[in-house]
């Protein structure tokens, strides 16, 4: 088994041992363990409340030297996802990913960082856009200019996913 | 050089060194690299067959040189990126300067299943190799084949995790995820426990919104 697999898998069982509030994670196929699903619940608060956004993480061979890529499988409306899905955010970033070197080298990807901190990290940023780095630039400029208006399309997405 | 009274000439040598090298390589490749060597080996010449034949350990080596340069590039970014451009180390140094990145490669269709025949997995993975269908649906649109367009075209939770019939159960008689604490002893039981715990999410997300909605705490 490789490094990889090995510690994913402890992961894994931390997760569903530790089961941490608002957020969920697994192999979407136990035979693939580079592929996780998740869910994260939306922050209290905001127009994301009350709903769970489900999203994917793939992981390279050589994690946790590089992070995971992720991307929500469902609508989003957020101004550091891009229309795709994929989550534009610091700790996913590898130290040498950010030609502009704006980001702080701490608050990249690391091997000591983990999945669950990783859902952590995009958890507070559905509550906190990062306006420096906007992925949505239709969002980023809803969210700066009429947040009422975004705060209207984020929880029409919100009802989307659960089918209501 | 002519040789004198039945001495071993120099090329005699040379050509029982050669003879002997072939013959050793022959006996201990395996098929499938000596057919590749013996084609990139034959002036680069097309073969019929649909990849073209490449010196895996010579890649191997220029994904090692690559990936020293550029610890940050998966190593199959960086194969994908030399089988592109001809296994030039050039090109690729040169491409990841001026665009500060490389691509990752595209996935296979399936990635699910191809690498789950392509890793063994230990103990009695074949009884667990049963997939249900609700994984099928979460498997997500990774490949360029299977994405349709970036609207709409999720499918609710609801549907997703075939939780229709649980939506009108009670959440206090509902059967939740309890596991909370304890280390789950099998594979299986892993699976089952992260299982309830994304339905018992869905379902109460369903719920609190609902009763949002309801109670006009939802507007859109």
């Amino acid at each position: 088994m490789s490094v990889a697999h090995k510690r994913l898998l402890k992961e894994y069982k931390e997760l569903v041992r530790e089961s941490p509030e608002g957020i969920c994670a697994g192999p979407i196929d136990e035979d693939n363990v580079l592929e996780w699903e998740c869910l994260i619940r939306g922050p209290e608060g905001t127009p994301f409340e009350g709903g769970v956004f489900p999203a994917t993480l793939s992981f390279p061979k050589d994690y946790p030297l590089n992070p995971p890529k992720m991307k929500f499988t469902c609508e989003m409306f957020h101004p550091n996802i891009y229309k795709d899905g994929t989550v534009c955010i610091s700790i996913l970033h590898a130290p040498g990913d950010d030609p502009n070197q704006y980001e702080d080298a701490s608050e990249r990807w690391s091997p000591i960082q983990s999945v669950e901190k990783i859902l952590i990290s995009v958890m507070s940023m559905l509550a906190e856009p990062n306006d420096e780095s906007g992925a949505n630039i239709d969002a980023s400029k809803i969210w700066r200019e009429n947040r009422k208006e975004y705060e209207r399309r984020v929880r029409i997405c919100t009802r989307k996913i659960l089918g209501l | 050089m002519p040789s004198s009274d039945g001495s071993i000439s120099i090329p005699q040598v040379a050509a029982c060194v050669i003879i002997g090298y072939i013959v050793l390589r022959w006996i201990f490749k395996s098929p499938e690299t000596e057919s590749s060597t013996r084609s990139a080996s034959s002036t680069g010449t097309a073969t019929p067959a649909s990849r073209r034949p490449v010196d895996r350990r010579r890649l191997a080596q220029q994904v090692e040189v690559v990936k020293g340069m550029f610890p940050q590039f998966s190593e199959a970014a960086i194969e994908a990126e030399l089988m592109r451009n001809g296994m030039s180390i050039e090109v690729t140094t040169d491409r990841i300067l001026s665009t500060g990145f490389l691509p990752e490669p595209p996935r296979p269709a399936q990635p699910a299943s191809t690498s789950a025949s392509q890793t063994p997995t230990p103990g009695g993975a074949a009884a667990q190799r049963r997939r249900t269908p609700n994984t099928q649906a979460t498997t997500p649109a990774t490949g360029s084949s299977s994405s349709p367009k970036i609207t709409s075209q999720y499918p609710d939770l609801i549907t997703r995790y075939n939780l229709h019939h649980r939506l009108n159960e009670d959440p206090e008689t509902a059967p939740t995820y309890t596991g909370k604490g304890k280390a789950p002893a099998s594979k299986v039981d892993l699976q089952s426990a992260h299982k309830a715990k994304r339905d018992a999410m869905v379902l109460e997300a369903r719920r609190t919104v609902e009763a949002m909605i309801k109670e006009g705490k939802h507007p859109i």
